[in-house]
């Protein structure tokens, strides 16, 4: 006999009246909550010893240490807040920019301009001390054709970090005696590099520099700081600067101007390896790492 | 929650066989991606992740489309609903079976990622490895709440339809609205019609994506001295309102054979 005594109830289909409920509850706190971030920015853990851009200076100075120098057109705007989020406030690059620079703040007062805030290096003639001015260029940089910056682009995307760690870990060591390798270094002239290098047996290594470049910069001292890659360069190159100098402003002179067409250069830097006696030549150009120079260096010097 | 439902859907999808090929053949492409990215770059110092957490939504629209639609186009509601069973804790299992499924695989992604670094660099990552997961983690519970409730309004795959129409709608009228008075009217006018309609677009790209894109980004929540508010009760409505609208919709919805027939 069946037994129905314990019969089965039918689930409610009756939805919660506290769901509706708690939606509208969150929807209304978050809008509350919009309002008050609005009017006061959620801040975030700023993990870099920022110092006075003068008492950087001098700090820079007696600890021969480069100057991580961030320029912002505004001390606490929009700018600074992106830095913030994206680079100050990971513990990480924090560290690196605590342990190898001295962090500087800095606003910039000629920030009409379209390219945004202007930056320049930072020597001191007086004291010939280089300080590198491990620039921030501001978010409102990022989309427009500047090569003129020298930490990479500020994009929240996979592998950004990557490029900002390997930046401040290659300048970390940029201080003055840099800038006095190149300067000491041998250069030709261009007018006679040929004779030379025919004369010595030498290959013919222009550096094909555009001023104000700090990407070309950078290329360009590298070589001059491996004690084994300056005697490489002695010994199978006569080398030479060719400096462009083309502004809507300014022109070049004829002479850089034909060997810009002769050897094509069409990026900057570029390095170009010549053999005197063939004309042949080698191109090595655009924002190369190191060990693409490496590479170009030794196959030019082995030929 | 009710845990047949549960383990029921989790071994529809183990035993797929295009489900399993699909997210195979895309973990292994990220996994190959990440591979290649060390190798080609040459990086000597260690990201903290090399996949974006967006990298998570093909395994969401693999195993989320449909979730519920397909239920309803096929019947299979009409059987089911002629049990017993609450449909609260039917969609609430849909829910956490999607989820959990989902960060399986966004978990087991991250934890192989760190392995590589690890194995390269012979050195443990120094990552924010929790960040990582739970940027990952907390998409794949909001998209999957978003999944199902689009699913329940729509029968048979239109779920999916219906996400890339709202998301990719959304986009299309933005730049449509940046594009269109420019090429017409010229800058001047660009310029004063952006400057009057901005907040709209601004709040209308606001709302589509907080619906369709559900995540908390944890640079906002966890990093900041004051941790976004807005953010996660932004998040946590989202999640709310879409079960709530399947919830609303399962129990309303009138299933029986005569319909099917």
């Amino acid at each position: 006999m069946l037994n129905n005594s314990k019969s089965i109830k039918a689930p409610s289909r009756a939805t919660a009246m506290w769901l509706p409920v708690a939606c509208v509850i969150l929807f209304g706190a978050k809008l509350a909550c919009d309002q008050f971030e609005a009017k006061c920015p959620p801040s975030f853990h700023d993990h870099v010893q920022w110092r006075n851009i003068q008492d950087a200076k001098l700090e820079a100075k007696s600890r021969q240490m480069p100057i991580f120098e961030v320029v912002t057109s505004d001390f606490n705007g929009e700018h600074f807040k992106t830095l913030e989020r994206y680079y100050f406030s990971d513990p990480t690059l924090a560290n690196a920019i605590n342990k190898d620079y001295i962090p500087a703040r800095s606003i910039s007062k000629s920030s009409n301009n379209q390219w945004g805030p202007h930056f320049g290096y930072d020597r001191d003639s007086k004291t010939t001390v280089d300080f590198a001015n491990v620039r921030v260029i501001p978010l409102d940089l990022q989309e427009r054709s500047c090569d003129d910056y020298r930490l990479p682009h500020l994009y929240h995307s996979p592998g950004f970090k990557q490029n900002v760690l390997v930046f401040l870990a290659e300048n970390k060591n940029y201080n003055s005696s840099y800038n006095v390798s190149i300067a000491k270094h041998d250069w030709c002239k261009l007018a006679d590099v040929e004779a030379k290098a025919k004369k010595e047996n030498k290959k013919i290594l222009y550096f094909f520099y555009q001023q104000y470049n700090d990407t070309c910069y950078n290329v360009m001292q590298y070589p001059f700081n491996d004690y084994d890659k300056k005697k490489l360069l002695d010994k199978h190159f006569a080398c030479s600067i060719v400096m462009e100098r083309a502004t809507p402003v300014t022109k070049n002179p004829v002479y850089v101007d034909k060997l810009v067409k002769k050897y094509e250069v069409q990026s900057y830097p570029s390095l170009v390896s010549v053999d005197p006696n063939t004309g042949k030549f080698e191109k090595l150009g655009g924002t190369c790492n190191r060990s693409e120079i490496d590479d170009f260096l030794k196959k030019e010097s082995a030929k | 929650m009710n845990k047949t439902i549960f383990r029921t859907t989790l071994k529809h999808w183990c035993s797929s066989a295009g489900i399993i090929t699909l997210c195979g053949l895309y973990f292994m492409c990220l996994l190959g991606y990440s591979v290649c990215t060390i190798i080609f770059t040459e990086w000597q110092l260690i990201e903290p992740s090399f996949v974006n957490t967006f990298f998570m939504l093909p395994f969401i629209f693999a195993l989320g489309t449909g979730i519920i639609g397909k239920d309803i186009s096929s019947g299979v509601l009409s059987t089911l609903f002629s049990r017993p069973l609450a449909r609260t804790k039917y969609v609430i299992a849909k829910w956490v079976a999607l989820s959990v499924a989902t960060s399986a695989i966004a978990v087991t992604l991250a934890l192989c990622e760190q392995t590589i670094l690890s194995v390269t660099y012979l050195q443990a990552p120094d990552v924010n490895l929790f960040t990582t997961i739970a940027e990952r983690v907390s998409l794949c519970f909001g998209l999957s709440a978003t999944m199902i409730g689009l699913s329940s309004l729509f029968a048979g795959n239109k779920n999916m339809v219906v996400w890339c129409v709202l998301f990719g709608g959304m986009w299309i009228l933005l730049q449509l609205a940046t594009a269109l008075p420019s090429m017409y009217f010229g800058s001047y006018f660009s310029l004063a019609w952006m400057a009057s309609f901005t907040p709209i677009m601004k709040a209308i790209a606001e709302f589509t994506t907080s619906i369709c894109l559900p995540w908390l980004d944890m640079t906002l929540v966890a990093n900041t001295l004051i941790p976004s508010a807005a953010t996660i009760f932004g998040y946590s409505f989202t999640v709310l309102f879409m079960l709530t609208v399947a919830i609303w919709r399962m129990n309303n919805l009138e299933v029986s054979y005569a319909q099917q027939q």
